[in-house]
C-alpha cells in the first residue's frame, strides 16, 4: 500500500495582511516598521539625494543651522545635514549586512545542531555557549584593534560574535519542534530530508529568529557606531555617524551640532529600529 | 557549592584562554611589527631583525602564545609600546579609576531599575513612559553622555564634567578617591570625587537602569499574578511584605540575567564614557591603545575586563540561586 505522503493538500496560504498586521504591531512601533524601509531607501540612494556635495566645500565655516543648511556646516564648510545622510548609508547598510550574515549563518549552525542532535549537537552547542558567555563587544573591539581599524574589520569582528544568539535561538526551536506531534505525523507519514525541513520545521523557526533580528538591528547600529566612535571604522574624512562625533568632540560647547547632529541621527535610527523590533514581536507573538 | 565554584573557574579559565588566543593569534598575523615599533621606524634592518630574534617573533604562534602564557602566570603582561611601561604597570595605574566608577554606575543603574520598575508598576499602561523607555534605551550612549555634559556641566553648571578631581595632585592608598579621602582623613575629597562621578556614571548607569528596570516590571507583572501571592495577601500580609518577600524574591532571576548582559555591554559603553568626560582610568587608556595601534596593552586589557566581567557573572548567578533556591548552583 502507498501511504500518501502528501501534504499538499493543505489549505493554501492566506495573503500576508499588511493592515492587520500593523494593526496589531500598534500605531507606535507601525511607525518604525513603516520607517525602517524608508532608511534603507535613504541609505542606498544616499550619494544621489543629498541636498549639498558632501565633500565640498558649500559655505562658510562653522554656521549654526538655518534653514539653508539644516544641522549647519562644519569646519571646512560643508554641509553637515548632506554629510550625515552619507553617515546613514556607512552605518545603516553594514548593520543590516552584519545582521544578514548572522541571521543565515547562526540559523544553520542552529539548524545542523537542533536536526543532528548527538554528538555533533553536544559540540556546536558547547561552541555557541562559550560564544555567548564571552564578553563580546570588548573582544570584538580587541580584534578590530589587532587587525587595524576600517569598516570591513569592524564587521567581520562583530559578525563573529554575533552569530551565536541566532544559532541558539534556531536551535532551541528545532529542538522543540521536532517532538511536536506534526513533525512527528509527518515522519510517519514517510516525509523526509529537505522536504521535512522546508515544510515542517523552518515555518516554525522563522517567526522566532524574524523577532530576534529585528530587536537586534538597533544593537548592532549601536555598536558599529560605538566602534566607529572609538575609532576602528573607516579613516578620517568618511562620514561615519560615530566618528563625525567622536572627531568633533572638542568642539561640543562651541559649534554643539557638530558633535550632537551625527549622534541624534544615530538615535533616530535605533529609536524607529527598536520601535519596530517591539511592533513586530507584538504583531507575531500574537498571532 | 565548592563543584560550583571548580565548574565556574575551570569555564573561566577556559573563556580567557579562548579569547586571549584569539587576540593573540591576530595580533602575529597583521603586518604590523612590534619589532619596528621597538626599534623606531629609522633603524636598521638588521637592528629589526635582531629585536624580532630577541623578542622570538619568528617561532611559530602557538610557541610565542605558550611565551605569553608562562609570563602571563608571573604577572607579566609584556610592554606597552605607547608608554613604554610594563602593561601590568599600566594596568595597576588606571585600574582603580576604573573599579570606583564602574561599580558606582552598577550601583546607581540598580538603583534607577528598582525607581523604573516601580514607576511602571504604580502607572500601569503608561505610553509615555513607555515611549520614554525606549527612547532612552535608543540613545547611543556618546549622545547621552555628551547631552549630560552639555547641559549639566556647560551650560548649568551644576556637577564638573572632566576628570576625577578638582585637586589633581590628591593620591590616596587604593587609588578608590571616594575611600581614600575618608582613610587620609579628608573627607571633603571623597564628597568631589562623588560629585565628579555622577554624571559620567549616569550617562552608564542610564541603558542599565531601562534594561534591567524593564525585565524587572515584566517579572513583577507575572509574579504577582500568581496564586501563591494571592496566598500571601489572603493570610493579611501587608502589600509592603507581599511585594518584597514573595513578589519581588520570585522575580529576581531574569532582571539579574539581564544585569549580567548590561555588564558585558558596558566594557564597550565605559571606553566612550571615559573618553567623554576624561575620566583617566583603563577605558581611556584603552581608547589611546586603540588609537596607537598598542596590541600588548589591548590584550592586557581584554584579559583584566574579561576577568571583571566573569567575576561579576559568577556573582550574578550566586545571587540568583539565593534568590531562587530551585536554580542549583
Amino acid at each position: 500500500m502507498i501511504i500518501s505522503s502528501s501534504p499538499d493538500t493543505l489549505p493554501a496560504r492566506p495573503r500576508f495582511d499588511w493592515r492587520d498586521f500593523l494593526r496589531r504591531a500598534g500605531w507606535l512601533e507601525s511607525v518604525g516598521i513603516v520607517g525602517l524601509p524608508l532608511v534603507t531607501v535613504v541609505a542606498v540612494l544616499a550619494p544621489w539625494i543629498t541636498p549639498f556635495d558632501p565633500q565640498l566645500r558649500v559655505a562658510g565655516a562653522y554656521l549654526p543651522p538655518s534653514a539653508g543648511h539644516w544641522f549647519g556646516t562644519d569646519e571646512i564648510g560643508r554641509d553637515l545635514f548632506s554629510r550625515v545622510i552619507l553617515g546613514v548609508q556607512y552605518t545603516w547598510l553594514p548593520g543590516l549586512a552584519v545582521i544578514g550574515f548572522c541571521l543565515i549563518v547562526g540559523s544553520l549552525v542552529g539548524l545542523v545542531s537542533g536536526l543532528m542532535g548527538g554528538k555533533v549537537d553536544l559540540v556546536l552547542a558547547r561552541i555557541i555557549d562559550l560564544f555567548i558567555v564571552f564578553p563580546s563587544t570588548l573582544i570584538a573591539l580587541a580584534v578590530v584593534a589587532s587587525l587595524g581599524p576600517g569598516l570591513v574589520n569592524t564587521m567581520i569582528a562583530l559578525a563573529i560574535f554575533w552569530w551565536p544568539w541566532y544559532a541558539r535561538i534556531s536551535r532551541d526551536d528545532i529542538r522543540r519542534l521536532k517532538a511536536r506531534p506534526h513533525v512527528e505525523a509527518a515522519r510517519i507519514a514517510g516525509v523526509r530530508g529537505p522536504r521535512l525541513l522546508l515544510r515542517y520545521l523552518l515555518p516554525g523557526v522563522v517567526p522566532a529568529l524574524f523577532i530576534g533580528a529585528s530587536l537586534d538591528v538597533a544593537n548592532v547600529i549601536m555598536t558599529l557606531s560605538l566602534m566607529s566612535f572609538l575609532g576602528l571604522g573607516l579613516p578620517a574624512p568618511a562620514p561615519e555617524l560615530g566618528a563625525m562625533t567622536s572627531r568633533t568632540l572638542d568642539s561640543l560647547t562651541v559649534h554643539w551640532w557638530l558633535p550632537i547632529m551625527p549622534a541624534a541621527i544615530i538615535f533616530l535610527l535605533c529609536l524607529l529600529a527598536n520601535l519596530a523590533g517591539d511592533g513586530v514581536r507584538a504583531a507575531l507573538r500574537g498571532a | 557549592m565548592l563543584a560550583y565554584l571548580t565548574k565556574s573557574i575551570v569555564g573561566a579559565v577556559v573563556v580567557l584562554l579562548v579569547m586571549s588566543f584569539i587576540v593573540f593569534s591576530l595580533q602575529s598575523i597583521i603586518p604590523a611589527d612590534p619589532a619596528r615599533a621597538v626599534v623606531g621606524p629609522n633603524a636598521p634592518l638588521e637592528t629589526v631583525e635582531a629585536m624580532r630574534k630577541q623578542l622570538g617573533l619568528n617561532d611559530p604562534v602557538v610557541v610565542q602564545y605558550g611565551r605569553f602564557l608562562l609570563r602571563l602566570t608571573q604577572g607579566d603582561l609584556g610592554t606597552s609600546v605607547r608608554t613604554r611601561q610594563p602593561v601590568s604597570d599600566d594596568i595597576r595605574q588606571f585600574l582603580p579609576a576604573t573599579l570606583e566608577f564602574g561599580l558606582a554606575s552598577i550601583a546607581l543603574g540598580v538603583a534607577l531599575a528598582g525607581v523604573m520598575a516601580a514607576l511602571q508598576f504604580l502607572v500601569p499602561g503608561s505610553g509615555g513612559i513607555r515611549l520614554a523607555m525606549v527612547g532612552v534605551g535608543s540613545t547611543p550612549i556618546f549622545l547621552s553622555a555628551l547631552l549630560l555634559a552639555y547641559f549639566f556641566w556647560f551650560r548649568l553648571d551644576w556637577l564638573p564634567g572632566a576628570g576625577r578631581l578638582s585637586d589633581r595632585d590628591f593620591a590616596g592608598p587604593t587609588g578608590l578617591n571616594v575611600i581614600d579621602g575618608i582613610l587620609v582623613g579628608r573627607p571633603e575629597v571623597s564628597g568631589d570625587a562623588l560629585l565628579h562621578m555622577i554624571l559620567p556614571a549616569l550617562a552608564l548607569a542610564l541603558p542599565i537602569g531601562i534594561a534591567v528596570g524593564r525585565s524587572l516590571n515584566g517579572a513583577l507583572h507575572d509574579v504577582m499574578s500568581q496564586a501563591y501571592v494571592r496566598t500571601a495577601r489572603g493570610k493579611g500580609l501587608s502589600e509592603t511584605k507581599v511585594l518584597l518577600r514573595h513578589g519581588l524574591r520570585n522575580a529576581a532571576t531574569a532582571p539579574l540575567s539581564m544585569l549580567s548582559l548590561q555588564i558585558r555591554l558596558l566594557f564597550g559603553s565605559l571606553l566612550v564614557v571615559e573618553r567623554i568626560f576624561g575620566w583617566p582610568g583603563l577605558g581611556l587608556y584603552t581608547v589611546q591603545a586603540f588609537a596607537s595601534a598598542d596590541l600588548p596593552a589591548v590584550l592586557g586589557v581584554a584579559i583584566v575586563f574579561g576577568t571583571l566581567y566573569i567575576l561579576a557573572n559568577t556573582l550574578i548567578e550566586v545571587g540568583q540561586s539565593m534568590a531562587d533556591p530551585r536554580i542549583s548552583l
